[in-house]
């Protein structure tokens, strides 16, 4: 009896937390509500629109290349981050000194701000001047256009994506290592197998809940990422690097159409829940497989 | 035997070597940029070695005159959105902490007809694009008169910073028996009680990395300031503020890169092992 | 009889000139405080100095908000559009001001000007500039924008013209002359690049931005017979920029970026511009005249290439009669959510008044002043023709003749030239030109 009113009364402690995102809810619908009208800032009256925004995007080449620009920006990066983070993490849990000396270091691109990362890698993008066409001077190869060109923009963001990101991977998985049955990676190798066998049967099973884990995180922000291509090229050059968070920037801060704006990031919330969703579930799967 | 065994370690530590190196250099560059005069950050080849100089930094904190006299009198005084930063993503971290961790743990304890709905609706929050948010709150922000206010700030920075305390509390809480709960509430102790008392000491080696994880989300955030603040600015905005030739611009914006980078370095060395486990906790299970 | 009228009419006339010269009550707004809001910019710069002069002339206190650049115009369109009311006086320009003034979001200032109570009796409104007072009046019509019109919309703050600045060090040690046509140029980079291959011989800007499209390429594509929108009967019936005019300007001008830029031009903006100019990375700009004025100043710390500008007007169209420049005018508006709508007109008297102009312009910051008095003033005279200048004085005098606004005032200004700055990019980058232009045409003509 006492109990059960305890119970009852201390649910009501979830209420403050619920209430503060209720109104971000609530703030959420009337965005999605704006997409459905004409609103233009300056213009003096606002009128609903039903589909007409959507339609407009349906019909749009922009729109179908940004959503290609996004899903291949987000897609990219994520894999090549996935890949690396789990080299990354194998080459920091071996025994070797640098590896125990320099694993503080893995941090340090994720806890930079965006921004700063963008305009630091900006600068030394530089095709004439800057630090990462000298290098590669030094061994001959030509100044490399980075951000500065249609056909090389996406690649160096998302180069710049990468360089910030797999460390959170390889923090994700280097846990997920820790805990590797030990014993059965030495039977396997006692078996005969080989370190390469060992790696591809035994630990990959066990690394991917953690990879598809950290994929979800990435994906979302991938989707979403605005600061990085904000502080890089604002979706240039020539619409190359234009992806939805850009793409309803520039639409609604800059050609005052906010109801095409929300129309775009509500596509993109779509998109997200989504990619994120497909995710979960090949984490569900490989989940039972380890288990 | 020994040499085979000497030199795959070699290549081992190569390999890391080559690793530390990419992850390190752009921003010892950076910092190496900041401490150039304008003339030696455009030089080709790029310069390694060279005087350092405090001034840009000087400029940034306003202690010297900006730049060419033809620019004037730029004020930049960094110092305010350096404070603004702090005050916003501290108080947002505090706020999520006082209503988080009651939600977390009644997510984790209680069993009640939408607790699932409520869990997911809770972490679906990190699926919505933070700009679609920026505009309708534009709106809101100025019929409630709290556009650039720290109260505003620190109210729409619970987008970032609640939903992660709540799952990561629950998360934790979860990890905990709850024999030691039920003792205490066989006992007459009330749920305030157990929180404070019991879970709380419990959780706060995971918390202070999850607190930390948090901050470190709320104070990389340049959207939300973008948009709905001017004087109230943090410092990733401020940044922009530094794109002008009025103050030499290359290496004074290096200046304000660092700075904006170290605080978070300086927590990470601070907070290392605790912002490892509230990043792995939270995410392996 | 007659001589006795004479002279009371004469004592009643004085009696009453005096009365309403004297008595501009400066301080009927004191102890107000009102909010200014502007660009990092020295214009703002020039006001903010003399902002004591302004609480002790009145007593009215300024708070003013400085933003960067790459914020300030977003941020603007914000606050005005959405009648926030935060900014009671706000810099901006000609065109984002035809996209906020559609929805009465800024106040007409007409009524000020013609309120004998309101505006001071020495302001003298007709001294600035015809070009400058005529960008910023038009008419609200609807949801239209119609030009010629009656509303006064804002008060020119400071303006720029755009010439062509060389480095007269670089240029001078080949013998190079400046070019005069838009193909000269392009051949006068490639010669530069031969013999001074270390730097970009031009700084142009290249960002996905109207900032990019309104300095250069307006200019030089309206001596090529180019608009932006053909009129029929007052009325906006067609965009002109894909006709057979454009096509040839945009080959001529794309073959020149391909040729002389810099190879970050799709991300340079006009501080990259202002950068390379200054420190010789670059050995021309077309672009804002005022640039090349503050970077030849004295300056003490020697940082300064002071004497090594020099002007010349935009290059043309080959063959053409005239250059031709475009106008980009920094205003001062009042929003119309401003409470404080009496305090913040006394403000921009104030700011735009023949004594601070010629001040603004004495320290060398408010430059280009838009009153003709300040430019036969001698004192500005003296000192705009100074060595380190060059043939600054006399070459704004020269471009300013055929000065004026490239650009047909209209709503949804900021959409349509966003995308012309776009599809810069795309022919610069190998698109095209007559696909790209038909491109672009085709979606401004849609919203028409």
């Amino acid at each position: 009896m006492y109990q059960s009113r305890e119970k009852s009364l201390k649910n009501y402690l979830i209420l403050p937390s619920v209430l503060v995102l209720l109104c971000f809810l609530f703030v959420f619908f009337y965005g999605v509500y704006l997409s459905f009208t004409d609103l233009k800032l300056g213009k003096p009256t606002v009128n609903f629109a039903g589909f007409k925004n959507y339609i407009y995007l349906w019909k749009n080449p922009l729109f179908w290349k940004s959503t290609k620009l996004t899903i291949y920006f987000t897609l990219v990066s994520v894999v090549i981050q996935a890949f690396l983070g789990v080299l990354l993490a194998k080459l920091f849990s071996t025994k070797v000194i640098l590896a125990k000396v320099f694993r503080p270091i893995i941090l340090l691109p994720l806890v930079l701000p965006p921004m700063s990362v963008a305009l630091m890698w900006t600068t030394m993008m530089n095709p004439e001047r800057g630090v990462l066409n000298y290098f590669l001077s030094l061994f001959s190869i030509e100044p490399f256009m980075w951000i500065s060109q249609y056909s090389t923009a996406m690649l160096s963001i998302i180069f710049i994506d990468v360089w910030t990101y797999t460390p959170f991977f390889t923090l994700i998985i280097y846990a997920g290592i820790l805990g590797v049955n030990q014993e059965m990676k030495e039977a396997a190798q006692e078996a005969g197998a080989s370190a390469w066998t060992t790696f591809w049967k035994i630990e990959l099973p066990f690394m991917m809940p953690y990879v598809l884990i950290a994929a979800v995180f990435r994906i979302i922000e991938s989707f979403n990422q605005f600061d990085i291509f904000i502080g890089t090229t604002g979706g240039g050059p020539a619409k190359a690097t234009t992806v939805y968070s850009i793409y309803a920037y520039i639409q609604s801060f800059q050609n005052l159409n906010f109801g095409r704006g929300t129309a775009i990031l509500f596509v993109n919330w779509w998109l997200v829940l989504i990619g994120a969703l497909i995710t979960m579930k090949l984490y569900q799967m490989a989940r039972k497989r380890v288990s | 035997m020994k040499f085979n065994f000497n030199l795959k370690n070699f290549f081992l530590n190569l390999l890391i070597l080559f690793a530390a190196f990419i992850i390190i250099f752009p921003i010892f560059w950076i910092f190496l940029m900041s401490l150039k005069s304008s003339a030696q950050v455009m030089e080709w080849p790029p310069v390694f070695i060279f005087e350092p100089t405090l001034d840009n930094y000087k400029v940034l904190f306003d202690m010297s005159k900006a730049g060419s006299s033809n620019y004037g009198t730029i004020k930049i005084n960094f110092l305010e959105p350096i404070l603004n930063s702090v005050i916003i993503s501290g108080g947002a971290v505090v706020v999520s902490l006082i209503i988080g961790i009651p939600a977390g743990y009644i997510l984790a304890r209680s069993n009640f007809k939408f607790k699932e709905d409520i869990g997911f609706f809770i972490l679906g929050f990190r699926f919505a694009p933070l700009i679609l948010v920026i505009i309708p709150m534009f709106y809101f922000f100025t019929i409630l008169g709290i556009k650039d206010t720290y109260f505003g700030m620190i109210w729409v920075y619970q987008v970032i910073t609640l939903p992660m305390i709540i799952w990561l509390t629950r998360v934790y809480v979860e990890d905990i028996p709850i024999e030691l709960e039920e003792a205490a509430f066989v006992e007459g102790a009330n749920v305030f009680h157990v929180i404070l008392k019991i879970i709380l000491p419990l959780l706060r080696p995971g918390l202070v990395g999850a607190s930390l994880l948090v901050f470190l989300l709320a104070w990389h955030n340049f959207a939300l300031g973008l948009l709905l603040a001017s004087k109230k600015a943090p410092v990733t905005v401020a940044l922009l503020k530094l794109l002008n030739p009025g103050i030499n611009f290359y290496p004074v914006m290096a200046c304000g890169l660092v700075i904006s980078m170290i605080v978070p370095i300086l927590l990470i060395f601070l907070g290392q092992k605790h912002f490892v486990k509230g990043l792995t906790f939270g995410a392996v299970k | 009889m007659k001589k006795i009228k004479i002279f009371f009419s004469a004592i009643l006339f004085s009696i009453i000139s005096t009365l309403a010269l004297a008595d501009f009550d400066w301080k009927k707004y004191a102890g107000e405080k009102i909010v200014f809001a502007y660009d990092i910019h020295p214009y703002v710069d020039a006001l903010v100095e003399k902002l004591p002069e302004f609480e002790a002339l009145t007593g009215i206190k300024v708070d003013a908000q400085i933003f960067p650049d790459d914020v300030y115009w977003n941020k603007l369109n914000l606050e005005i559009t959405t009648d926030s009311g935060a900014w009671d006086v706000a810099g901006t320009g000609v065109q984002p001001t035809w996209d906020t003034s559609v929805g009465n979001h800024n106040v007409d200032l007409s009524k000020f000007l013609n309120d004998p109570s309101m505006t001071s009796p020495d302001y003298n409104y007709n001294d600035i500039y015809p070009s400058l007072r005529s960008a910023m009046t038009w008419d609200v019509k609807g949801e239209e924008v119609v030009g010629n019109g009656k509303g006064v919309w804002g008060l020119p703050h400071s303006f720029e013209n755009m010439n062509l600045m060389y480095r007269n060090d670089i240029l001078g040690k080949h013998n190079i002359k400046p070019p005069k046509t838009l193909p000269e140029l392009t051949a006068t980079c490639k010669k530069l690049k031969q013999v001074e291959p270390g730097i970009t011989p031009m700084a142009l800007r290249g960002v996905n931005f109207w900032s990019s499209v309104h300095t250069a390429p307006a200019s030089i594509a309206k001596s090529y017979g180019v608009v932006d929108y053909v009129m029929k009967d007052g009325k906006i019936s067609d965009t002109g920029l894909d006709s057979k005019a454009s096509i040839k300007f945009h080959k001529d001008y794309v073959a020149m970026v391909q040729e002389c830029a810099a190879k970050s031009w799709p991300n340079d903006n006009w501080y990259q511009v202002v950068d390379a100019l200054t420190s010789g990375n670059a050995a021309m700009a077309v672009d804002a005249n005022m640039f090349g004025f503050w970077n030849n100043i004295k300056d003490p710390d020697g940082k300064n290439p002071s004497g090594k500008i020099s002007f010349a007007p935009p290059p043309t169209a080959p063959g053409a009669k005239n250059f031709e420049s475009n106008i980009w005018i920094w205003c001062i508006t009042m929003p119309s959510a401003s409470k404080k709508q009496g305090p913040a007109w006394y403000f921009m008297q104030w700011a735009t008044s023949q004594k601070m102009v010629l001040d603004g312009a004495m320290m060398g910051k408010m430059v280009n002043p838009i009153r003709k008095s300040t430019w036969e003033s001698d004192d500005w005279k003296k000192y705009a023709n100074q060595p380190e200048f060059n043939n600054y004085y006399d070459t704004f005098m020269e471009v300013q003749d055929r000065a004026a606004l490239f650009f047909t005032p209209r709503y949804g200004f900021g959409e349509a030239m966003n995308a012309w700055s776009v599809a810069m990019q795309e022919m610069v980058n190998g698109r095209p030109v007559e696909e790209t232009l038909k491109e672009l045409a085709g979606s401004i003509r849609a919203g028409i």
